[in-house]
C-alpha cells in the first residue's frame, strides 16, 4: 500500500485586536496555490481576488525572485517563484524601486525580466512576502482564506513569539479537533512539509 | 527677515569676538547654498581642516522660523577634515527654526583660540556672550544639554560636541537638540564636529524667547502656498503613511529582498537577520514599550518619521534609529539585536558621532580581525573605546578609510575618505554614480528624489541607455542641492517627486516669502550654482577626476545574489557635471 500523505490544517481563532500578531509571518513567507505561468496581476487579482485598483495604486513595490519588476501584466510567476509587495518607499533608492518609477534605470542590474512570456496553466505554489502597509492591509483576508507554510517556518514563528501569540489565541485545531498549544507546535511536521493554516477572528 | 550674520572669532586679540553684518552678497542664500557659496569664497582650499583658516558655516534655511510645515533643517558647512574637500552637513531638531527666529542667516565660526579653553556661546535677542567654561570639558552631549538645560531652561536650542568632536576625530558629528531637548539630531557627515571642536566651542546656546515667527512679505500667498505643501505632504502614500508609521528603517526588508542590503562589509546584498532590525518590527517593539513610533524631530514637522526607542524597562534609550544608523551598525556588522544597535545609537549621540561612519569603521575593523562579525557586544565596546579616546578608538573614530588602513583591510567601502551609506552601487548602479561625483563624498542624499521631468534640467532620459543613470545622478544632484538650500527636510522630496502642485507650493512659498518670481528653472539653476562653488573648491583643494570613482572591488567583485559588479564607465563617470 502507498502511503497516503495529508497535508495538516491548522485553524486558529483569534483575538482581533492582536491579528498584527501575525505580521512577521506574512513577512517570511507565506506559500500560494495558484495557476503558475501567469502574470502577476492575473495571478493576484483573477485568481486571488486582489483589486486591481489596489495593486496600482497601494503596492508601490513588487519583487520577483529579488529582483525589482516595473509591468506586473508582463512579469509571470512561476512555480516555486517568490513574490514580495510592498507600499511606495521612502529615499532616493526607495523611488527607484518602485514599479514603473521614473528612477528605475537607476537600478537596472536587478530589474526583473521576462524571458519565457508564455502562459502554463498548471497549478502550483509560489511564496508570497508582505511587508509593511500592504501586509496590515492584504494579510488578514489571506489568513481568513487559508495559506499554506512549510512545518519548520510556521513551528519557528510560533516558538518565537510564543508569549506574545499565545495571548491572542482564543482557540487553535488540528485537523478540526481543538488541540492545546504546547501539542499543537509538537504535532507540527518537520523541515518542509506543508500545512494549511487559517486564522478567523 | 534675516539680513544679518553672526560672525565670531574665536581667535580675536583678547579673546572670541562676536560681529554682527548685513549678509550682503550673501542676499537671498539659506542653508547649503549659503555655506556652500562663504566656505568656497573665503576658506582657502588648501587650508587645514582643523587650523584658523577654515570656517565653520552654522545657517538655517531659506523658510526656517516660519510657519512653514517641514522647514526645519540646519546646514553646517566647512572644510571636511575627513574628506579634504568641502562640506555640508545637515540635521533636524529644533536650532535652525531658533536661528531663524532670531535672524540670522548663519553663526560662521572663525579663526582658532590661543590654547585649549573651552567656550559656550549664548544667542538671545539681546545679542551675544562667549563665555570659556573648562566644565565642560568632554562631557557626553547628554550630559551637557542636561547642564544647560539647569543654567537656560528646557526652551532654548542648542548645538554641541560630544568628546569626538573635543578630540577632532574625523567621524565627529554636531548635535542639535530636539523637541524635547535632547541632543539627538546630528549633522553627521564628514567631520564637522572636529571643525567644532577646533574652533574651541562646546555648544551654541540659541534662546529665541521674546522673538517672534518671521512673516513673510505676501501673508496671505505664503498661508495658501503651507496649505496646499501641507496637503500635498499629507495625502502622499510615503510622507502621509509609511514613514510616519515605520520610519525610515523601513527599508530594511525591501533592500533585503532586493539584493542590495550591504552585509558584512558589503560582502552580500541579503542579511539572514534583516527582520529582526526592520522598521516593522522596530515600530512594534516601540509601541509594546511605550515609546513612539511616530515623532518629530522639530515643531513643524508633519511626517513624523522618528520614534522613542525605549529599552526593556520602558525608560528612553534613544530617538528611534533611522535606516542608516539601524543598517551601519546592524546588517553591516551582521548584528540583528535591536536592542544593541539602539545602544551604539545612544552612544553615537552621547559621543557626537556620524552613525554611519562608525558603524561601516566597525564593519571593516570587523573583516580586519578586531572582532567577529555579529558580535553586538564587542561593537559596543568598541564604540567605548572611541568615546574614551583610547589609541584603538582614535583609529575607530578617524573613519572607515583610516581603520581600513590600520587593520589591513582591502574592501574599504569609502569615496574621498568617506563611508558609503546603506545601499549596495553595485545592485543600485545609479546610486553609485552619485556616490562616486558627489562634491560630498559617498552620500546617500546628494542625489535625491526629484525628478528631471519636474526641473526640467537636462532634458528626458531614456532608461534603456547607460547614459540614463548619468543624466539622472545629475538632475538628481541638482535638484537636491536646491532642497538642502530651502531647510527642507529631504523627506519632502517623496512627495515633490509624484505630484508637481506639491513642487510648484514649494516655490510659491519661497516666492511669496521673499517676494519673488522664482519658477522650477530658477531653483534648478540655483542647484548648478550650488554644485559649481562646491566643485570649483574641490578642485583647488587638489581633488580631480580620479577621486570620482568608487573602491575598485566594487568592479571586480559581484555582490550575491544578483551577482552583480558596477559597470559604469569612468569616462561617464567624467561626465555628470556636463552642463
Amino acid at each position: 500500500m502507498p502511503k497516503i500523505i495529508t497535508t495538516p490544517v491548522v485553524e486558529f481563532l483569534w483575538d482581533p485586536q492582536k491579528l498584527p500578531d501575525f505580521l512577521p509571518l506574512l513577512r517570511r513567507g507565506i506559500l500560494l496555490k495558484a495557476r503558475l505561468g501567469a502574470t502577476i496581476s492575473n495571478v493576484l487579482c483573477e485568481q486571488l481576488g486582489i483589486p486591481r485598483e489596489y495593486l496600482d495604486d497601494r503596492v508601490g513595490t513588487v519583487f520577483l525572485d529579488g529582483s525589482a519588476v516595473d509591468n506586473v501584466d508582463k512579469a509571470v510567476v512561476r512555480d516555486g517563484g517568490a513574490l514580495a509587495l510592498s507600499a511606495a518607499m521612502p529615499g532616493l533608492v526607495g523611488a527607484t524601486m518602485r514599479k514603473g518609477g521614473i528612477l528605475a534605470s537607476m537600478r537596472n542590474s536587478i530589474t526583473y525580466r521576462e524571458e519565457d512570456p508564455a502562459m502554463s496553466g498548471s497549478e502550483g505554489f509560489f511564496v508570497l512576502r508582505l511587508y509593511n502597509t500592504v501586509a496590515g492591509e492584504l494579510g488578514p483576508a489571506l489568513l481568513r482564506s487559508g495559506v499554506w507554510t512549510d512545518g519548520k517556518t510556521l513551528r519557528d514563528f510560533l516558538e518565537d513569539a510564543a508569549a506574545d501569540l499565545r495571548s491572542g489565541c482564543l482557540e487553535c485545531r488540528l485537523d478540526g479537533n481543538a488541540c492545546e498549544w504546547t501539542r499543537l507546535l509538537e504535532s507540527l511536521p518537520a523541515g518542509q512539509d506543508r500545512v494549511l493554516m487559517r486564522v478567523t477572528t | 527677515m534675516m539680513e544679518k550674520m553672526l560672525r565670531i572669532d574665536m581667535g580675536a586679540a583678547g579673546g572670541p569676538k562676536a560681529t554682527e553684518v548685513p549678509v550682503g552678497t550673501y542676499a537671498g542664500l539659506g542653508g547649503r547654498a549659503l555655506t556652500s557659496a562663504i566656505v568656497s569664497s573665503e576658506v582657502p582650499p588648501l587650508c587645514h581642516p582643523l587650523g584658523a583658516d577654515n570656517k565653520l558655516v552654522i545657517a538655517p534655511g531659506l523658510l526656517s522660523g516660519t510657519i512653514a510645515a517641514m522647514s526645519g533643517r540646519l546646514s553646517v558647512g566647512c572644510k571636511s577634515p575627513l574628506t579634504g574637500g568641502i562640506k555640508e552637513a545637515n540635521a533636524g531638531g529644533q536650532a535652525a527654526q531658533t536661528l531663524g527666529r532670531l535672524g540670522y542667516a548663519a553663526i560662521v565660526l572663525e579663526g582658532k583660540p590661543k590654547d585649549d579653553t573651552l567656550y559656550k556661546i549664548i544667542v538671545n535677542k539681546d545679542g551675544t556672550t562667549i563665555t570659556p567654561d573648562n566644565s565642560l570639558k568632554r562631557l557626553g552631549n547628554y550630559a551637557l544639554i542636561d547642564k544647560i538645560k539647569g543654567e537656560y531652561g528646557d526652551k532654548v536650542a542648542c548645538i554641541s560636541i560630544g568628546p569626538a568632536g573635543e578630540m577632532k576625530m574625523c567621524a565627529a558629528s554636531i548635535a542639535c537638540t530636539d523637541m524635547e531637548m535632547r541632543p539627538t539630531r546630528h549633522a553627521g557627515r564628514g567631520g564637522v564636529g572636529a571643525v567644532m571642536g577646533s574652533k574651541g566651542v562646546k555648544v551654541i546656546v540659541l534662546d529665541d524667547s521674546g522673538m517672534k515667527m518671521r512673516e513673510p512679505k505676501n501673508p496671505e500667498a505664503f498661508r495658501e502656498a503651507n496649505k496646499n505643501w501641507v496637503e500635498g505632504l499629507k495625502k502622499h502614500a510615503v510622507t502621509g503613511e509609511g514613514l510616519p508609521a515605520y520610519g525610515t528603517n523601513v527599508l530594511t526588508n525591501v533592500m533585503n529582498e532586493a539584493g542590495g542590503y550591504p552585509t558584512m562589509n558589503f560582502s552580500s546584498g541579503r542579511f539572514e537577520g534583516h527582520d529582526k532590525i526592520s522598521g516593522e518590527t522596530q515600530a512594534a517593539l516601540e509601541i509594546k514599550r511605550q515609546g513612539s513610533a511616530t515623532h518629530g524631530c522639530h515643531r513643524g514637522c508633519i511626517i513624523q518619521c522618528s520614534g522613542i526607542y525605549n529599552d526593556a524597562q520602558g525608560n528612553y534609550l534613544t530617538k528611534q534609529p533611522e535606516y542608516e544608523t539601524v543598517w551601519a551598525h546592524g546588517g553591516h556588522c551582521g548584528i540583528d539585536d535591536l536592542d544593541a544597535i539602539a545602544m551604539l545609537d545612544r552612544l553615537d549621540d552621547d559621543y557626537g558621532l556620524d552613525t554611519i561612519e562608525m558603524g561601516v569603521a566597525i564593519g571593516v575593523a570587523m573583516e580586519g580581525g578586531v572582532a567577529k562579525f555579529g558580535d553586538a557586544q564587542a561593537a559596543i565596546e568598541l564604540v567605548k573605546e572611541v568615546g574614551k579616546g583610547t589609541p584603538l578608538g582614535r583609529i575607530l573614530g578617524n573613519g572607515a578609510a583610516v581603520t581600513g588602513k590600520a587593520f589591513g583591510v582591502e574592501r574599504v567601502p569609502v569615496v574621498k575618505g568617506q563611508a558609503l551609506p546603506a545601499y549596495d552601487p553595485r545592485a543600485v548602479q545609479g546610486i553609485g554614480v552619485t556616490y562616486a561625483t558627489s562634491t560630498m563624498g559617498a552620500d546617500h542624499t546628494a542625489g535625491y528624489a526629484v525628478a528631471a521631468n519636474i526641473l526640467n534640467v537636462g532634458g528626458s532620459v531614456d532608461p534603456l541607455k547607460p547614459e540614463g543613470q548619468i543624466e539622472l545622478s545629475r538632475n538628481l544632484q541638482i535638484a537636491t542641492a536646491a532642497v538642502d538650500s530651502t531647510g527642507m527636510c529631504l523627506f519632502v522630496a517623496f512627495a515633490v517627486l509624484d505630484q508637481p502642485e506639491t513642487f510648484q507650493a514649494l516655490i510659491d512659498m519661497i516666492n511669496a516669502f521673499y517676494g519673488l518670481n522664482l519658477t522650477a528653472d530658477g531653483v534648478a539653476e540655483l542647484g548648478k550654482s550650488v554644485l559649481k562653488n562646491e566643485r570649483t573648491f574641490n578642485a583647488l583643494a587638489g581633488f580631480t577626476s580620479s577621486q570620482d570613482r568608487l573602491p575598485e572591488f566594487f568592479k571586480n567583485q559581484p555582490l550575491p545574489p544578483h551577482n552583480v559588479t558596477f559597470a559604469v564607465k569612468d569616462e561617464a563617470l567624467d561626465t555628470v557635471f556636463n552642463w
